[in-house]
């Protein structure tokens, strides 16, 4: 390792460590910025906000006599902080939640009152209050805006990420959640990324080296199929392949009533189901990657070693193994980005075919408003990505010499 | 007024400009004044402004504002004596007309712009998205409907539909009605009310629930093969072995909670006792009564009298050699009744005898006890041949259970729908007073597809534009400093790069999404947001060409003699990476689009009121189960369809210019 | 390259499998002895505490319309179709349960027979356990019936004493919230209730927190099985208490109860097409095709429309602090002109029976509530609908006419203008109140639809006071045992003037002394006579006065079935009784004793 390697690899790791930090502060920040992040918790609307005459007490007493002074402000600033919620949990935004909220019955309570205790006595308020304020406690939201950032820190330590904020999942811990659906996401993903970036790899080069037909017809179709976008491939594989021919099944992981197990009986159905998901992501990514190195490939057929190489007789076999391999060069930081992207595509396809992977977890946190779960994911996702391009770069150092020079100016 | 000023004057390039600049005000302007943004009204003026001084090209600085600030005069101008949609129009008239010339001037002259226009794949690609463009800017001038009414019933196939009141008065009416011989008139009448697949489905019922064989009851797990369209009776010993393991299971699971009874017998207290006594009485008891169905059946099935119910109701030659005579069978069907459908469907007994054409005498099935189908698979097939009846035809049966029907009054009315007409009374859709034609039928609330889909592109492509000229403003800008100033600046700018390729993009734009209220997400919010989180990958790729382009000769000369940062980044960097600018701006606005559809389909879009983009029509196909429940492939196909033919039509283009500015990659 | 990327493949495969290692040892649940439900869990069981309402698990989840009694059992089933109380672990006949002379306390007997899954017998004293712990830790039965009940006392072993709240004259506050207990509150065992109180020496929310994942005694005849994010299933106990004659007299037919979970609506509905559910509580659009244009063995409770049971009618309200609305003949008048069957057409694809079909009065289409009042007497008030000439008549003979020539009718010299108002996103709700404003178009009055976030709406319907909207939607009560008084009661009851936030009933603020007089004396009438002609006063009331008008009726839960496993399903005019409830909702479960093996 000379001197010039070790201080750029100094540099490099000082920039991974400031970038993982701010990654973490923004995956912390952002998703709390979601309109009133709010607390699963169930309560009695028309209790709490029924006013003090109603209820015939000064609620403010009632919370706790005993504790500190301004405690008719934490009353007050904790009957905000619901009404905001109960603004945003119960958001009906289209037919299908609509049609949630109205028949899944954990919602219902929540939403329309039909039955509601007029005006209970004040014991129900400070056993209301507490209840409320050992889940805050929990979610460490009594500490203000730091105190959670904190706490947020705290449990990526101890590998919880915190617990779900949603009212469906809390208490589950987002450790839990995420551990049920990541394995799915990298099994789906991780191979349809490779094997895209192959085949298409794979075409550009016979494309540029070969021209002829494959230039002329099979570019400009995959680059029209690559076009299609990412819920179009999934639905049309959907409905031509698991609703009309019946050919694979049409959604989930496996069969209901298998329970999972190391048996090939449940591998095999495992993989049966897979193939839909799977090939509605290849498909669209073999043209993105086919034009790139077309391109790259012609450049290089054309650069001047190849003209050097040809009239000193080496073989032809062995000319183009340089030539490809100086071609992918580029491609492989291409691999790198599309692995940060893919979970966003693989939320599309997921919940088309409700795969249980991170993208439907993903997409039910968000409409559930459950801030803690999207922090979760999109922080393993962000490590993923960051280790991925790390990584890369030091592939990428070892397969071009020149980057390497390139790297001591 | 210097020379060169009075010779720029004359050149076209500063009228093209201010004509191009002047039509990308009023298109977004004109969305940014329906939509009420103020905001966005600026910035749409910004936009016009840079790019129409950017065509114009004056030489000198002051140049340059002089021409943006005539850009935007002349918009205002226009609206203000036009009013604002007819300048619009106006405007657009204008600038293509000024565009045919000028390209015309420009291909005879300049020679990229000539290679441009002759590769093949941008001349293929800019045709179609110029009909996209085109289509959606002038079909809705011509189709003046508004694409949200909503015509009535959900998903209607393609057609024309036409008020069947209106036909029927044209059919009383002398001067329309037409006598007309069709030759295959029955068959296609026929193939409608009862069609082959319908046929199908009726014998695939007969066949699952019960099959009619000259008299004799066909049981369901008779296996019908579809294909071969003939029926293979199922293997008569492995249904009686399915029969006992059925029993053979209730005596496993009564000896296993015998067993644990037993067990928990001496732990269980005083109270518990009696109740696991009982519990260990029941399952004795259920283990005998299977035990005695088994030898029941046996019993049945060694004596051949018993035929399994599968068996009971197949034709007795063809495989018990016995000659089944009359009253073997009200047996049967009683035995049919207790073993297998013990359910009374709605059908009453009359129905059923005139079905099968026998007479049940046998009292039991008689008072109420009838059989047959469970559910309603009856009612469904009444109904079938009710409707054969109303077309003249009869359901005969032949042995081997296969349906068949004959024609029995060949020219008669159709008497059932009391329609005095005749079976050769033609009237032409065009006389009939009320049609409406869809040709891409409806969608999920009834309203016309074709004109949605055209007004939901044009949309679409707004937004596409926005997002794509924000992501490579902000990507050029970042891209330029990073690269040319290099050092701290360069380490902080990358910095912000590499956050927003770690955060993945998708996410940040849900996020952002999510803090806009829903009701101020119109277009130009959902484009603007698309474009502040995109212009990552261009920003990266400009900063590398332009540390390449940093110590040039020309560069390091225009440093040497002073002149500004900003003006050396404009005059010598700039037009080199020109080209890459635009093959970028070319493919931020189609993954601009591609990113407002992956948004709307999971519910995130836009809201409704500024009318349907593509991504949301998408969004109310898979809602309403256009491809699940109803199939109404043209819901959701077209879609797709334009989305892909834009984004397909963009990097045409893009692969096109590539090959006209790299020489080397030409074919 | 090839043979790396298929050994990743592989191994990423080894590797998903590893980490679902089988769970407790369960078994694979074989296809035909496994009834599949579908369009109620949506995410992953969080826990089996019968105690929380936190749980997020449909099979344990109960409420007053008919809780599901498939792993815990209530006292009384709940039967939508005849509005009986079936005896499950109560003893007697149907509706058997016994009130003392004042209607001030309810008594109940225990089923000898009923026992626990660890062989303790069922007792009063478990009742009153469930309830003291209730009580103290405040969940979900607190909210709903504290206000109620006063007490509830275990005489002796097998009889329990409900105690009615009463009011200054001694009279219950509300004797039908006691029958709504009987259906909606689980009863739990007393040693189980003490061992969870202790776990948590009384902690109120650690109790409530508690997931139950080991220790739970039940008494009814599923227990848990397996539950991860693809599926929750149950598994039958053959110990079940009521195979005993004194109750169902045979074990369930399934051996397993599962529900798959799906991503969404669309997602379940493939499923559901494809076989993989058996029983689905979830709106198809057009549910007839799947069997007449598709051919699938798929039927619902009714062959013919509206396929279902509607429990629940959808109301526009209207807000008499607007003054045109405070004239009777413009309220009749917009209810007459509106086109009802477009409503049902689009909203509700015809799963809704007509207002021609059952003509509109204060009750449910069921033959229950149907046979409460006297048809006859209020045939002439009720409309049909889309009656624009008549609706004008009325107009005009109530000196509304249009005085300043600009199409549109004044009253008192203001232009008649109103708002009609729902939730954005509610689609079928939106189609409704745009047919209403089209039909006050129609007959000269100037309406507009306005669709605000639901947030906001539900904010502002539920005020004390509000001039925003004029007229606007929510559903009164469903089906429950105290319907359907407190339909009734939703409709007109004047008690909840002035009460902010008020979700449960009369969001117009109407008030009619009458109307009060026959809400209050309906709980405590016993007599059928009498109780049929308040019924048929309440209605003639509402008819004429229009305070509100319902504009369809449509299930509270759906039911559809798909026959390529299971068949033998409730079917209307089969003579069992049996409601069509998805075989889980109050005495839908005795579903699970008759369906069979298709094969």
């Amino acid at each position: 390792m000379s001197k010039g390697t070790r201080k750029y690899l100094k540099k490099k790791i000082l920039w991974f460590l400031i970038t993982l930090v701010a990654a973490v502060l923004l995956n912390f920040f952002l998703p709390r910025l979601m309109r009133g992040a709010g607390t699963p918790m169930r309560f009695d609307w028309d209790v709490m906000v029924a006013t003090n005459e109603e209820v015939g007490f000064d609620r403010a007493e009632a919370y706790n006599p005993s504790a500190e002074e301004g405690k008719k402000e934490k009353w007050d600033s904790t009957y905000d902080r619901i009404a905001k919620e109960m603004g945003t949990t119960g958001e009906g935004e289209n037919q299908v939640k609509h049609d949630k909220v109205r028949s899944d019955d954990s919602i219902i309570n929540l939403v329309n009152k039909q039955v509601s205790s007029s005006n209970p006595d004040e014991t129900y308020y400070r056993t209301w209050v507490s209840t409320y304020d050992t889940i805050e406690k929990e979610l460490g939201r009594d500490g203000g805006m730091l105190g959670e950032l904190w706490h947020f820190i705290e449990h990526i330590f101890d590998g919880t990420f915190g617990k779900s904020t949603s009212t469906n999942r809390y208490p589950k811990t987002v450790s839990s959640i995420i551990s049920e659906g990541i394995v799915w996401t990298i099994c789906l993903q991780i191979p349809a990324i490779l094997l895209g970036w192959l085949l298409g790899n794979l075409l550009g080069a016979v494309a540029a080296y070969k021209r002829k037909v494959w230039d002329k017809a099979v570019m400009p179709a995959s680059l029209f199929v690559s076009a299609i976008p990412a819920f179009g491939s999934a639905v049309i594989l959907l409905v031509i392949f698991g609703i009309n021919l019946r050919w694979f099944p049409p959604n989930r992981a496996y069969d209901p009533g298998l329970i999972p197990a190391f048996s090939w009986k449940f591998i095999s159905n495992v993989l049966w189901h897979y193939q839909l998901p799977f090939w509605s992501i290849v498909i669209i990514a073999i043209g993105g990657q086919a034009v790139g190195m077309r391109s790259m490939s012609i450049y290089e057929l054309n650069a001047d070693y190849v003209k050097y190489s040809r009239f000193l007789g080496i073989k032809d076999g062995r000319i183009v193994r340089y030539v490809f391999r100086n071609a992918m060069l580029p491609q492989v930081t291409g691999l790198a980005m599309s692995i940060g992207t893919s979970i966003g595509g693989a939320l599309v396809a997921e919940t088309i075919f409700s795969y249980p992977g991170l993208g439907m977890k993903m997409y039910a946190a968000i409409s559930e408003n459950d801030y803690n779960t999207v922090s979760g994911i999109a922080l393993i996702i962000t490590i993923m990505v960051l280790i991925a391009s790390f990584l890369l770069d030091f592939i990428y150092a070892f397969i071009d010499p020149r980057v390497k020079a390139a790297q001591f100016d | 007024m210097k020379e060169e000023t009075r010779e720029y004057l004359h050149s076209p390039k500063l009228y093209l400009g201010i004509l191009i600049g002047a039509a990308i005000i009023a298109l977004l302007g004109n969305a940014a004044i329906t939509s009420g943004h103020i905001a966005s009204l600026l910035v749409a003026c910004l936009i016009g402004a840079t790019v129409g001084t950017a065509i114009a090209n004056p030489a000198s600085w002051i140049g340059s504002i002089v021409v943006g600030a005539a850009v935007v005069v002349v918009s205002f101008l226009l609206s203000l004596i036009f009013g604002g949609a007819l300048s619009f129009w106006l405007i657009v008239g204008l600038v293509l007309g000024a565009l045919g010339g000028v390209i015309a001037h420009y291909i005879r002259t300049s020679h990229t712009m000539m290679n441009v226009f002759h590769s093949p794949r941008f001349v293929v690609g800019f045709t179609i998205i110029s009909i996209i463009v085109l289509s959606a800017v002038f079909y809705p001038m011509f189709d003046t409907r508004d694409p949200m009414y909503s015509y009535g019933d959900m998903f209607l196939k393609p057609g024309t539909y036409f008020s069947i009141y209106d036909a029927n008065i044209s059919a009383f009416n002398s001067t329309t009605v037409h006598r007309v011989l069709k030759p295959d008139a029955e068959e296609t009448r026929h193939e409608n009310y009862l069609p082959e697949s319908q046929l199908s489905v009726v014998e695939r019922y007969l066949a699952r629930k019960y099959a009619i064989t000259n008299g004799y009851i066909v049981v369901s797990d008779y296996e019908y093969d579809a294909d071969s369209k003939k029926y293979s009776p199922r293997d008569m010993n492995n249904f009686l072995a399915t029969k006992l393991s059925a029993q053979q299971t209730i005596i496993g699971d009564a000896d296993k909670t015998i067993a644990d009874n037993q067990a928990k017998l001496e732990k269980a207290s005083e109270r518990a006792r009696a109740n696991i006594e009982k519990n260990i009485v029941n399952a004795e008891q259920r283990k005998a009564n299977a035990i005695a169905a088994q030898a029941e059946l046996q019993e049945k099935f060694n004596n051949g009298y018993f035929i399994m119910d599968s068996e009971a109701m197949r034709n007795w030659e063809e495989y018990t050699g016995i000659n089944a005579s009359n009253e073997y069978r009200s047996e049967l069907l009683v035995l049919w009744g207790e073993e297998y459908d013990p359910v009374i469907a709605a059908a009453s007994v009359d129905e059923i005898e005139e079905m099968l054409g026998i007479t049940i005498e046998d009292e039991n099935i008689k008072n109420g006890k009838t059989f047959f189908t469970s559910q309603n698979g009856f009612n469904f097939l009444v109904d079938d041949l009710k409707t054969f009846e109303r077309i003249g035809r009869a359901l005969t049966i032949d042995p081997n259970g296969k349906m068949s029907y004959t024609q029995v009054n060949s020219n008669s009315k159709i008497d059932p729908i009391e329609l005095d007409v005749n079976l050769t009374d033609y009237t032409s859709v065009s006389e009939v007073a009320n049609t409406v034609n869809f040709p891409l039928g409806t969608d999920n609330n009834g309203r016309d597809m074709l004109l949605l889909l055209i007004t939901a592109a044009g949309k679409s492509l707004l937004i596409g534009l926005l997002a794509g000229s924000i992501a490579t403003f902000l990507g050029l800008l970042v891209g330029l400093l990073a690269g040319y100033v290099g050092g701290k600046l360069d380490d902080i700018l990358s910095f912000i790069m590499n956050i927003f390729t770690v955060i993945p993009g998708f996410v940040l734009i849900i996020i952002i999404y999510n803090m806009v209220d829903k009701s101020q997400r119109g277009i130009v919010m959902c484009g603007a947001i698309i474009g502040v989180t995109s212009w990552v990958w261009t920003a990266r790729s400009v900063r590398s060409q332009v540390i390449s382009l940093r110590n040039r000769d020309h560069v390091n000369l225009s440093k040497l003699s002073g002149h500004s940062l900003m003006r050396i980044i404009l005059t010598d960097i700039l037009p080199y990476i020109a080209s890459y600018v635009v093959m970028a701006f070319i493919l931020q606005v189609s993954s601009g689009i591609l990113a407002e559809a992956q948004l709307s389909i999971l519910g995130l879009g836009p809201s409704m009121n500024d009318g349907s983009t593509l991504g949301l029509m998408m969004n109310w196909a898979k809602l309403f189960g256009a491809y699940t429940s109803s199939n109404a492939w043209w819901a959701y196909f077209p879609v797709i369809g334009t989305i892909a033919l834009i984004s397909f039509s963009l990097n045409l283009m893009n692969t096109g210019l590539d090959q006209v500015f790299n020489p080397t990659l030409r074919d | 390259m090839k043979k790396l990327l298929s050994l990743v493949l592989a191994v990423a495969m080894l590797l998903s499998v590893t980490a679902f290692a089988g769970a407790e040892g369960a078994q694979d649940l074989p296809r035909n002895e496994t009834v599949y439900m579908g369009g109620y869990q949506w995410g992953s069981v969080v826990g089996w505490n019968p105690l929380s309402s936190n749980n997020n698990c449909y099979p344990i989840s109960a409420n007053p319309r008919g809780s599901r009694s498939v792993m815990f059992e209530t006292l009384y089933m709940y039967n939508m179709l005849d509005g009986g109380l079936y005896p499950l672990l109560a003893d007697g006949e149907v509706n058997g349960y016994v009130w003392n002379d004042t209607m001030t306390e309810l008594t109940v007997t225990i089923k000898e027979a009923a026992y626990w899954s660890d062989f303790e017998p069922v007792t009063a004293n478990d009742v009153a356990a469930t309830w003291k712990v209730s009580m103290d830790i405040q969940n979900g039965n607190y909210n709903n019936f504290a206000a109620y009940i006063d007490d509830v006392v275990a005489v002796d072993e097998h009889t329990v004493v409900i105690k009615a709240k009463q009011n200054e004259e001694g009279g219950p506050v509300n004797p039908l919230q006691l029958l709504q207990y009987l259906t909606g509150v689980y009863v739990l065992q007393e040693g189980w209730l003490n061992r969870i109180v202790e776990k948590h020496n009384g902690d109120a929310a650690a109790i409530l927190g508690d997931t139950c994942e080991d220790d739970i005694v039940f008494s009814g005849p599923y227990g848990k099985y397996f539950a991860n994010d693809q599926l929750v299933a149950l598994v039958r106990n053959d110990d079940y208490w009521g195979q005993d004659a004194s109750m169902w007299g045979q074990l369930p037919v399934p051996k397993y109860i599962a529900h798959g979970i799906y991503s969404d609506n669309d997602a379940a509905l493939v499923a559901f097409k494809a076989g993989d559910i058996d029983v689905n509580q979830q709106f198809i659009a057009n549910v007839q095709n799947l069997w007449l244009v598709d051919g699938l063995p798929i039927s619902t409770y009714m062959s013919e429309a509206p396929y279902g049971i509607c429990a629940t009618m959808p109301t526009a309200w209207y807000n008499m602090e607007t003054p045109a609305l405070q004239n009777v003949a413009v309220r009749k008048a917009i209810a007459m002109a509106v086109d009802y069957d477009n409503i049902i057409a689009n909203a509700m694809t015809n799963q809704s029976p007509s207002f021609a079909d059952v003509p509109r009065s204060v009750m449910n289409p069921t033959d229950g509530e149907q046979a409460l009042f006297d048809h006859e007497a209020v045939k002439d008030l009720q409309w049909v609908g889309n009656d624009i000439e008549g609706a004008k008549a009325l107009l005009d003979e109530a000196g509304i006419v249009d005085t300043d020539g600009d199409g549109y009718r004044e009253l008192n010299g203001a232009k008649i203008e109103l708002k009609a108002c729902c939730p954005n996103g509610w689609t079928d709700w939106q189609a409704a109140m745009q047919i209403v404003a089209e039909a006050g178009q129609n007959i000269g009055l100037d309406i507009q639809t306005f669709y605000p976030e639901y947030s906001v709406y539900q904010t502002i319907f539920t005020a004390a006071s509000q001039t925003e909207y004029d007229i606007f939607m929510w559903s009164p009560a469903g089906a429950q045992p105290a319907s359907p008084w407190a339909r009734v009661r939703a409709l007109m009851s004047s008690e909840f003037l002035g009460q902010d936030n008020n979700w449960n009933g009369n969001f117009g603020h109407w008030s009619n002394e009458r109307a009060d007089e026959i809400i209050a004396a309906i709980p405590t009438t016993t007599d059928a006579e009498e109780l049929k002609a308040l019924y048929t006063e309440a209605t003639q009331i509402y008819l004429t006065e229009v305070p509100s008008f319902s504009l369809m009726y449509r299930p509270e839960s759906f039911h559809a079935v798909n026959e390529s496993v299971w068949t033998g399903y409730p079917v209307a005019g089969d003579g069992l009784n049996i409601p069509p409830t998805n075989l889980s909702e109050g005495y839908g479960v005795a579903g699970l004793y008759h369906i069979r093996n298709v094969d």
